[in-house]
């Protein structure tokens, strides 16, 4: 029983990480039609910047995020500016932020060379420290980023549904002319969603810089699982990224504990392409499909 | 309508004079002695010329843009191996079977997608990249394909006629080019192919007009497959080692889009055209340490190609072709002879020229073109009529012709 | 014109320009000082030095690749500083038969298919006199291929499935011994074995990456020359040690909190990581949050620094290695010039580990080799210096090399146990090759 709770635990604190990961791109498709490749590369250049200011200026690896969440805006409204001046469709953004994830990569090889940088365990704590709740025990830093992908997903949810801005936003996706009509200010909401996903690059960024070795090519493990979670996840729709990060967390986080360890990623994918056979919407609704019930 | 002659007298002869060509290259290496590498980069340019040629008659030609290339071409790839590496197959009969496995894969993926559900395109783009990444998961955990440990190569046994291990490699690379060319080819002037420019520019209309989507996008793909495949297998000779994650990794996948995108995607030479270029362009600066640099600038020529020629290079070139081609012979033999130059970095040097020429916006080589009016393409002069105006409408009548 | 035709008409020009290009030939002119990054002969005045020792004619040229970008480059640039500083040394003491030497390396970028069409055009288009291997098992087997089709001696560091090699001219400096999936484990278990508190008791953790997986789980018994099936897996079995569990991963595997659970869950006595590079400091990271620290633990390949900067965690784990830069190896020949000209350029580069260990050990060996071939005969020709190679004992800053053609040219396992103790790797086991005042120690 024990084993159970704690493998439920493991499962729920990877799904934060994840949501936090996925959850950006979630947006971005959904709501701003731009499949965001190069949001790999927003989140790993964020790792660096925390690796920077926590090794060569001495910052509590945590608070760099004060760094790394406005710089993951930035570039986000950068990314949204230029996909809207040249009108670059669905398709096109896949295949144009590929090409800045591709500059991005080997821009950050010729910076901080192939090497391994890993912050050392005197300045990053949270790599190995764990929050105890009763017999049960979760990694820290797991655990921030679960409370920071709660406060982002809720975040945005509360701003879809509850404010002038997200009303807008939504009702401009459904029926744009319509919106237009009616005086929604497009171009000026789709940069706050664009700041927003970037910030949540940011702060994934600074997770990933305490968690892994960084390597200019480590967040190409990445890609994989944070697509599916995005895809079960429904577009746009934070509840259901949390909802999907949920159901791979559990898969992997099981599979690590009562199968070989080696299936785990297998596994993920096998329930990705299973639902997306069955439902290819996702297990969860598009957001911005609730408006029109 | 008149029905169109399938090989003009012009094409079928072009196509001998190539393959002619080319199959004397080996024999004059021999006799004249340059160096042996010429063989060996010409094989990998047939090789892409094959993985490109393949995804595009596929995601150029019906649309469906797909990331799981590496679904193909590791199957293909571990099919050699298996059968050859560890179980002391000849070579020649491993590859009729890669060419099933890889059909196989293609043909149940696609009864997955296409009959139970129709994805949207972006979801099959990673709905494929998934399949992928899956099947390099389940070989790496599986013994009896791999389990993670890697299959060297070794030697394998073919029949002598075929020469060396060079020789027989750029043969049967240059065979499966060939039929991957042709096969594209039949399909763009065929009533097949219209029907898969039809499912391309709107699926629902093409339905409509009667064209069979179904079974159009089951046979594509399933030619897909088999094409990349059977390369896949041959190319496992080349590349010695095989692990999971060579043969399922982004890389095959990226230079295909690559290849494709920047070569132009709606018409059979694109991705020969985007092969060529891009492979000589790296094979020049990632070996010599500028791998980055090199990434760079694919990916930005990547980017401007999708921003700025929606036909890619190859319809740019149709529509324009004699600047680009003039800078590229002059700049060849200027750093062949002068810049002293091997013959392939000259070729790098000669493409980049020419790529820079291509991009020029139309107005600027306006004044250059009014000087030599005769030698100046006709038609597609204007920016408006856009650079599918030279292949627009004969699409839609063939699209009307296939839905009979 | 149709735009078919204009398309034919471009390929046909293409495609001459390409037949031109290629039957010009331009095998004249060594292209490999343009192509590739070269060490340059060192021109630097050494007034202690004799002019007669400058090296004089043309220079001999041995060319490879490197993972220098892509997922192997971190290890790899070891490998490409202890070649710079090793051909920087041949040239400053002579060179190789009197005349300098000139290193070409091209970037494979960790691609195993790309290294092989690498070495075709080190080999047929260069026209190198030698070559020296890449870095990693995948590109060493691809490129072996390449050497042995052109009949070069193919010297090479870092290849780990010795079952596979059957090339009669390559020389392996990662120096492992054939059945090293037996020989390597039991030398561990042995040194385990004189402990007081010798483990009973062993966990198998195994990344699902060649080298690592072959250790641990072997290969079907007949593959090459080899004696036995089986991997460290049967060895702990055979020696009486009992498995608790085994459990392996996959390459990529970022999240070890399950992995942690069930290996704190059988707490065996011993826990053995058949893991590479950041594995082993990730999966005490995960052990950590569990309040879990192994009583013994052995990794296999870790990446050395990351392996210390994990701090107490790691205290006590051990792994194999064929050099570190203390005596008894600092007395093997070469081994001072590897210490004090590696440790300078790594901190020249900035390195995060600056001490050579292994991977520098293996690499200045396989150097050591190549040129003790060369001299050894006295020609470049790949027959002769192969023979020679094989007839002599090599000597290289691990020790004797005695290349064995019945045993696919590898030789005794001469790998040796080291042990974190006080924040830093030390040799300890066997007894004759420890570092001054150090033992196998046990648990806390």
């Amino acid at each position: 029983m024990l084993i159970l709770l704690q493998t439920l635990a493991t499962g729920i604190v990877l799904a934060g990480l994840y949501s936090l990961f996925a959850i950006g791109l979630s947006l971005g498709w959904g709501l701003l039609h731009t499949i965001n490749f190069a949001h790999f590369s927003f989140v790993l250049l964020a790792a660096y910047v925390t690796y920077e200011l926590s090794t060569a200026a001495g910052w509590d690896p945590v608070v760099t995020m004060v760094v790394t969440a406005p710089i993951g805006a930035l570039l986000g409204l950068g990314l949204q500016l230029f996909v809207t001046t040249f009108k670059i469709d669905v398709f096109g953004t896949l295949i144009v932020t590929f090409g800045l994830f591709l500059i991005f990569e080997a821009a950050m090889a010729m910076r901080w060379t192939a090497d391994l940088l890993r912050l050392p365990s005197e300045i990053n704590p949270y790599f190995t420290s764990a929050v105890r709740i009763g017999p049960i025990r979760v990694s820290m830093l797991l655990t921030i980023a679960t409370a920071l992908a709660v406060l982002a997903c809720v975040g945005v949810w509360w701003l879809l549904k509850h404010t002038r801005t997200g009303r807008g936003i939504r009702a401009f996706v459904q029926e744009p002319e319509m919106a237009a009509a009616f005086g929604v200010n497009y171009p000026q909401l789709s940069l706050v969603i664009a700041g927003i996903a970037g910030a949540t690059a940011g702060l994934t960024g600074t997770i990933l810089g305490m968690y892994l070795s960084l390597t200019p090519t480590v967040v190409e493990v990445w890609i994989a699982v944070v697509f599916a979670v995005v895809l079960l996840g429904g577009l746009a729709n934070p509840i259901g990224v949390m909802g999907a990060a949920f159901v791979i967390g559990m898969v992997e986080s099981f599979t690590r504990q009562f199968a070989d360890p080696a299936m785990a990623r297998l596994m993920a994918l096998v329930v990705l392409i299973i639902v997306l056979v069955f439902r290819p919407e996702g297990l969860f609704k598009r957001l911005v499909q609730e408006a029109r019930e | 309508m008149t029905r169109r002659q399938l090989f003009p007298p012009r094409v079928a002869l072009g196509f001998l004079a190539v393959v002619a060509v080319l199959l004397t290259i080996p024999t004059l290496q021999q006799r004249v002695g340059f160096p042996l590498y010429n063989l060996i980069f010409l094989y990998l340019v047939f090789f892409w010329i094959t993985q490109a040629t393949s995804w595009n008659i596929l995601s150029g030609y019906s649309g469906y843009f797909s990331f799981g290339q590496a679904a193909f071409y590791g199957g293909g790839m571990y099919t050699t191996a298996i059968l050859g590496g560890r179980h002391g197959w000849e070579l020649l009969p491993t590859l009729p079977v890669a060419a099933v496995v890889g059909g196989t894969i293609a043909a149940l993926t696609g009864l997955l997608v296409f009959r139970l559900r129709k994805l949207s395109g972006e979801i099959f783009a990673l709905f494929t990249l998934a399949v992928a990444l899956g099947i390099g998961a389940l070989v790496n955990n599986w013994g009896v394909l791999d389990g993670g440990r890697g299959i060297p190569m070794g030697r394998l046994d073919y029949p002598a006629w075929l020469g060396d291990t060079t020789q027989m490699l750029y043969y049967l690379g240059l065979l499966l080019a060939l039929v991957a060319v042709l096969v594209a080819y039949v399909i763009q002037h065929s009533r097949f192919g219209a029907g898969l420019f039809a499912i391309r520019d709107d699926e629902k209309v093409a339905e409509a007009l009667g064209v069979p989507t179904f079974r159009y996008k089951m046979l594509v793909f399933i030619l897909s497959g088999m094409l990349a495949a059977t390369s896949g297998g041959l190319h496992a000779m080349q590349v010695g080692f095989i692990s999971p994650d060579g043969a399922f990794g982004l890389r095959i996948p990226v230079f295909v889009i690559l290849m494709s995108v920047v070569g132009g995607r709606r018409h059979w030479f694109g991705p020969l055209l985007g092969a060529v270029l891009i492979h000589t362009v790296t094979d020049r600066m990632a070996g010599a340490g500028y791998a980055e640099a090199n990434q760079i600038v694919l990916a930005a020529v990547l980017i401007a190609a999708t921003l700025f020629l929606r036909q890619g290079i190859s319809g740019r070139l149709v529509e324009r072709p004699v600047p680009p081609t003039v800078t590229f012979v002059v700049a060849f033999l200027l750093a062949f002879t002068v810049g002293g130059q091997t013959a392939i970095g000259s070729a790098a040097v000669a493409i980049g020229a020419a790529l820079v020429v291509l991009f020029l916006p139309d107005r600027w080589l306006r004044s250059w073109r009014r000087g030599t009016d005769g030698d100046g393409p006709p038609a597609g002069a204007d920016d408006a009529a856009g650079p599918a105006g030279d292949d627009e409408e004969p699409e839609l009548d063939r699209a009307q012709e296939a839905g009979r | 014109m149709t735009a078919a035709r204009r398309a034919g008409w471009v390929a046909m020009a293409l495609v001459s320009a390409m037949v031109l290009a290629a039957c010009a030939g331009d095998d004249a002119e060594p292209a490999a000082a343009e192509d590739g990054e070269v060490a340059e002969a060192p021109a630097a005045e050494d007034p202690a030095e004799d002019a007669a020792d400058e090296p004089e004619g043309e220079p001999i040229v041995i060319g490879g690749t490197l993972a220098l970008t892509g997922p192997f480059a971190a290890t790899a640039q070891i490998h490409e500083i202890a070649a710079e500083q090793y051909v920087e040394m041949l040239n400053e003491n002579g060179g190789l038969l009197g005349r300098p030497v000139e290193w070409t390396v091209l970037d494979d970028e960790s691609q195993a298919d790309l290294s092989a069409s690498l070495y075709e055009r080190l080999i047929t288009q260069d026209g190198v006199d030698l070559v020296m291997g890449p870095y990693g098992t995948g590109a060493i087997t691809a490129a072996m291929q390449v050497a042995e089709r052109y009949g070069y001696v193919f010297p090479h560091h870092t290849a780990s499935l010795t079952y596979a090699y059957t090339y009669d001219k390559h020389f392996p400096t990662w120096f492992v011994g054939l059945n090293t999936h037996h020989t390597t484990p039991r030398k561990v278990f042995e040194a385990y074995q004189t402990l007081d508190d010798a483990p009973q008791s062993v966990t198998f953790v195994t990344n699902r990456f060649p080298g690592t997986d072959f250790l641990v789980y072997g290969v079907d018994q007949g593959e090459g020359a080899l004696r036995e099936g089986g991997g460290a897996l049967r060895v702990a079995e055979e020696m009486g040690l009992e498995v608790l569990e085994d459990l392996s991963f996959d390459l990529g595997t970022t999240d070890f909190s399950g992995i942690a659970q069930r290996v704190a869950a059988v707490d065996a006595d011993l826990l053995f990581v058949g893991g590479l590079g950041v594995d082993g400091p990730n999966l005490l990271a995960a052990l950590e949050q569990l309040d879990y620290k192994p009583r013994h633990q052995f990794h296999q390949w870790p990446a050395p620094g990351p392996m210390l900067q994990v701090g107490d965690l790691a205290d006590g784990a051990t792994s194999v290695t064929i050099f570190e830069p203390f005596e008894p190896y600092l007395s093997n020949p070469g081994a001072q010039e590897l210490y004090q000209r590696f440790t300078a350029a790594a901190e020249a580069a900035g390195m995060s580990y600056t001490a050579p260990e292994t991977q520098a050990g293996a690499s200045w060996a396989a150097w050591q080799v190549l040129t003790a071939g060369v001299e050894g005969c006295q020609c470049l020709d790949h027959d002769e210096i192969a023979a020679w190679l094989l007839d002599n004992t090599i000597q290289t800053v691990q020790g004797e090399f005695n290349y064995r053609a019945d045993e696919q040219n590898y030789g005794d396992d001469i790998q040796t146990v080291k042990q974190i103790q006080d924040g830093n790797w030390y040799v300890v086991w066997p007894p004759d090759h420890a570092s001054e005042g150090r033992d196998m120690q046990g648990a806390g």
